[in-house]
């Protein structure tokens, strides 16, 4: 059973999507009169939304520094097979003259 | 001895004056082009020359060259000439009472030709001017294009767009449950049913 924080639980309610601001409104000043045991519910349910969001933003980090990391490894052999290839062009067309010189 | 008799007599020795005297062309084709002595080669000439000053516009200049108004222009010349040529390129003049066709058609060639290819030059240069104006709107016109991507490229592109649509599907999916346990919640503390006495929106 999680330990109520009273603190806690109104910069939950502060941050919360879940309920509409009036909703919000009508908790702070009826929270008084809700026992601990639904007031602990209440901070179960908040942080629970939070973790939610937060798993969620973990997710896309961990996609998106993935993909940031495919990407310039493709661009770096992309630029290096580009360099390679004009490389070779400058050789075969110094070749070419030599040969015709 | 009748042939003899014909060339020694005088008809024929008149004819023969005659002949070396107009020049008459031997050829019967020849003959038929000779000017009519009926009308004045001068009064032709200069009916030609102002004819031909109608046409002298720039425009009209150069088409005479061979453009196809000046065909046409042409065409109405030559229906009161006999010859475009002598339009063009015959000047009469009179010398010891006849009159003597001078020929200027290599002076009068010359410079229309010069003047032709300077008219010419221009237009090309007015035609490349307008083609470049065009090719520009145009270009301005048209959208702009992507650079192409790399397939590779595109490909991690498009698996991230999944793995984050599927991941935001989760969120939604965890967010739908924590909302029905907040609304639970709303309705079992009795706050909702309660009088708040907050009756506007704060935020």
């Amino acid at each position: 059973m999680m330990n109520l924080n009273l603190s806690l639980l109104l910069r939950l309610l502060d941050a919360s999507e879940v309920y509409t601001d009036m909703q919000k409104a009508a908790i702070r000043a009826k929270l008084d009169t809700v026992s601990d045991v639904k007031k602990t519910e209440l901070q179960a349910i908040l942080e629970n939304e939070q973790k939610v969001k937060t798993e969620y933003f973990k997710k896309l980090v961990v996609i998106r520094k993935k993909a940031a990391q495919k990407k310039m490894r493709i661009m770096y052999q992309t630029a290096e097979a580009s360099s390679d290839k004009e490389e070779e062009k400058e050789l075969s067309n110094l070749d070419y003259q030599l040969a015709h010189l | 001895m009748k042939q003899l008799d014909f060339l020694t007599s005088d008809i024929h020795q008149n004819w023969l004056w005659n002949v070396k005297d107009v020049n008459v062309p031997q050829n019967p084709e020849q003959e038929n082009e000779k000017p009519d002595d009926s009308k004045d080669p001068l009064k032709e000439s200069q009916d030609a020359e102002e004819e031909a000053k109608k046409l002298e516009d720039p425009k009209k200049k150069e088409n005479v060259e061979g453009g196809e108004a000046g065909k046409a222009d042409l065409g109405k010349v030559e229906g009161n000439v006999k010859n475009v040529g002598d339009l063009k390129e015959v000047e009469y003049k009179s010398v010891n009472g006849r009159t003597v066709e001078v020929d200027v058609s290599e002076k009068n060639a010359a410079e229309a030709t010069r003047e032709a290819h300077r008219d010419e030059r221009q237009e090309a240069a007015r035609a490349k001017a307008e083609l470049a104006k065009e090719m520009k709107l145009h270009s301005e016109e048209a959208p702009e294009t992507e650079e192409p991507k790399n397939p590779e490229l595109a490909k991690v592109e498009k698996e991230q767009t999944g793995e984050e649509e599927k991941a935001k599907g989760e969120e939604e999916k965890d967010m739908a449950g924590v909302q029905e346990n907040a609304d639970t919640w709303l309705k079992e503390s009795g706050v909702e049913n309660q009088d708040t006495g907050v009756g506007t929106n704060v935020g």
